[in-house]
Parts: structure tokens; C-alpha cells; sequence
């Protein structure tokens, strides 16, 4: 599998709600609700980490098997990625 | 991600903060002194416009309410106050806005005020930013509150929705909402991202020295 590496497109108005987030992307005027998992991985995305380091800072937080986070995390990246909130980082070569 | 565009009642209330007796009585007093100094000065207060090139627009059936960009000689103190409750404010609302300046308006409610549901800051498609400075967003709202005793009036709650609601989503069932209550020297504070309203406020008298006058605090930051 590719380790690709994902980086922000967009600045989000955030608050912390207990362990989830509820963030508006100004310019759709569009609300989202983060639960604790999604929160962490749009932390990290603060700057661009691949899948890799995502998925190792999950594992180190969370009690879940290692295929199940991938498995899991990879819905996750490609949800963010629909809503055009990330978006993988096209690698030189 | 959990929810995205679902029904109001999913969506959290916002997390608020309040700090009592956030001025000094003296300074409480200034305040009151340079608003009714300066009653003149006041004009009709301008609703959020997404998309204006410039100015606001003015909107009674919207908003209803006097404002005053110059708060006068206690600005500075005030300024300092807000600075040294932030730390406070964003670990109570959530809400870390990474803010560097600060915008503040002076807003006088008489009788018939209202500010229906909106949000401090403009979205969605060629919206216009609006903040302290150009291409700058208000973060985090905060609301002091400041009257002369005895109270005056009676009403201008602050409302506020859950997050996701959309201003015409605004009514119906109460818990979609909590009201905060405008307390004399209190200072109220939340995302500015929430939907809020100003309920009606009643002032019987009429007189500008009766009114719920409010400072309007915004941290502010380029997104």
C-alpha cells in the first residue's frame, strides 16, 4: 500500500465540545462534527503526516487492532477528502 | 467524522463562558459615564453583511439598536482585561481562536431592541470577511454587559443555538437553545461561529439612561 501523505485545503472555525469538535468551513457555510477519533487525525493534519504516522499516533492513543485502524482510518482520510476538507499530497517522480 | 448537515436537534449546544464582576465598579461606572456622555454619538447598528463591498446594511425587523465604535477612556484597560481572560474563555467555550486582535464595539438597547438569530462572522460562497483588521475573522464573541441600578428593563437575553442551526431553523423546540441572562458586569463569552440572538428587550422609561448596554468583544485572526 502507497504511504500517502495528506495536508489541510482548508482553515476551519473550531470548538471543542467534550472529546468532539464541531467546526464551520467559512467559505461553503458548511458545519461539521469531528467525534474524538476525527478530531485527532484533523490535529495532526495540522501539518502534512502520512497515513503511516496517522495511523501509528492512533494506535498509540486508541485500543483497537491494527487493521481495523488502517481500515478505519483510510474511510476516515476519504470521507475528509470528499468534503474537499484534505486532500492527498501528490508525490514528485 | 460523526455528523455533517443533519437534523439541529444532533448538533451540540455551544459550551459558553461567563466571568462576573469582570470591571471594577469604578470602571463599571466610567463606562457608564462616557455612554451617556456620549448618547449623541450612537448610531443605528449595522447586521453582518456576507457579501457587501462595503459598509453594512441597517435592518430594524433584524436588528434593533444603537452602536458606538469609540468606548472611550477605558479602552485600555478594558482591552487589557479581555487579553488576560482568554486563556479562560477558550478553555471554557472550547474554542482556541489563536486570536492577535481585538474588535469592540459599544451597543445601547432601549425598548423594542432585538438582534435576530446570526452568526459574528459572514460564510458561505464570496462571503467578505469581517474582523479587526481586513481579511480578518471574528473567533470568539464575548458580550459585557453594564447598566445603571436600579435595572431599567427587563428582557435582551442572549440565545444561543445548537451548533449546525440555520437562522431559519432558529425556533420550536427549547432545547435547541440556552439562554444566558445579561448580568450587570458580567462578560459573556462563546465561538463566534454559533448561531445567537438578542431576545426583545422591554424598557418602559424610553430613556437612553435605562438601557441594557452591552460591549461587544472580538477576538479576532486571519483563517
Amino acid at each position: 500500500m502507497t504511504d500517502r501523505t495528506y495536508h489541510r485545503l482548508v482553515e476551519l472555525l473550531e470548538a471543542e465540545i467534550s472529546d468532539e469538535m464541531v467546526a464551520l468551513e467559512p467559505d461553503l457555510g458548511q458545519c461539521f462534527g469531528f467525534n474524538s477519533v476525527a478530531k485527532d487525525v484533523w490535529r495532526a493534519l495540522e501539518k502534512p503526516t502520512s497515513f503511516a504516522e496517522l495511523r501509528a499516533q492512533l494506535l498509540a492513543e486508541y485500543d483497537v487492532p491494527e487493521e481495523q485502524c488502517g481500515r478505519e482510518l483510510q474511510a476516515l482520510l476519504d470521507e475528509m477528502v470528499k468534503v474537499k476538507l484534505i486532500a492527498p499530497t501528490e508525490q514528485a517522480g | 467524522m460523526s455528523r455533517r448537515d443533519t437534523t439541529p436537534t444532533s448538533w451540540p449546544l455551544p459550551a459558553f463562558a461567563t466571568v462576573s464582576n469582570f470591571l471594577d465598579e469604578s470602571q463599571v461606572n466610567g463606562l457608564l459615564d462616557w455612554v451617556f456622555a456620549n448618547q449623541n454619538a450612537f448610531r443605528p447598528a449595522e447586521i453582518v453583511d456576507d457579501h457587501a463591498s462595503a459598509g453594512g446594511l441597517v435592518s430594524p425587523s433584524f436588528r434593533i439598536a444603537s452602536t458606538l465604535r469609540d468606548i472611550g477612556p477605558e479602552r485600555a484597560t478594558i482591552e487589557r482585561r479581555l487579553w488576560a481572560a482568554l486563556p479562560t474563555l477558550e478553555r471554557e467555550t472550547g474554542c482556541k481562536s489563536g486570536s492577535d486582535t481585538l474588535e469592540l464595539e459599544l451597543a445601547a438597547h432601549g425598548d423594542g431592541a432585538h438582534y435576530r438569530p446570526h452568526l459574528d462572522i459572514s460564510y458561505g460562497p464570496g462571503r467578505r470577511p469581517i474582523g479587526a483588521s481586513n481579511g480578518q475573522d471574528r473567533v470568539l464573541s464575548a458580550v459585557y454587559y453594564f447598566y445603571r441600578e436600579p435595572k431599567g428593563f427587563s428582557g435582551g437575553a442572549l440565545r444561543l443555538y445548537r451548533f449546525g442551526a440555520r437562522p431559519a431553523e432558529a425556533n420550536g423546540d427549547p432545547s435547541n437553545w440556552v439562554d444566558v441572562e445579561p448580568h450587570r458586569n458580567s462578560l459573556v463569552a462563546f465561538p463566534s461561529f454559533a448561531l445567537h440572538e438578542v431576545l426583545n428587550v422591554d424598557c418602559p422609561s424610553g430613556s437612553f439612561e435605562n438601557f441594557r448596554f452591552a460591549l461587544n468583544c472580538w477576538f479576532c485572526r486571519t483563517l
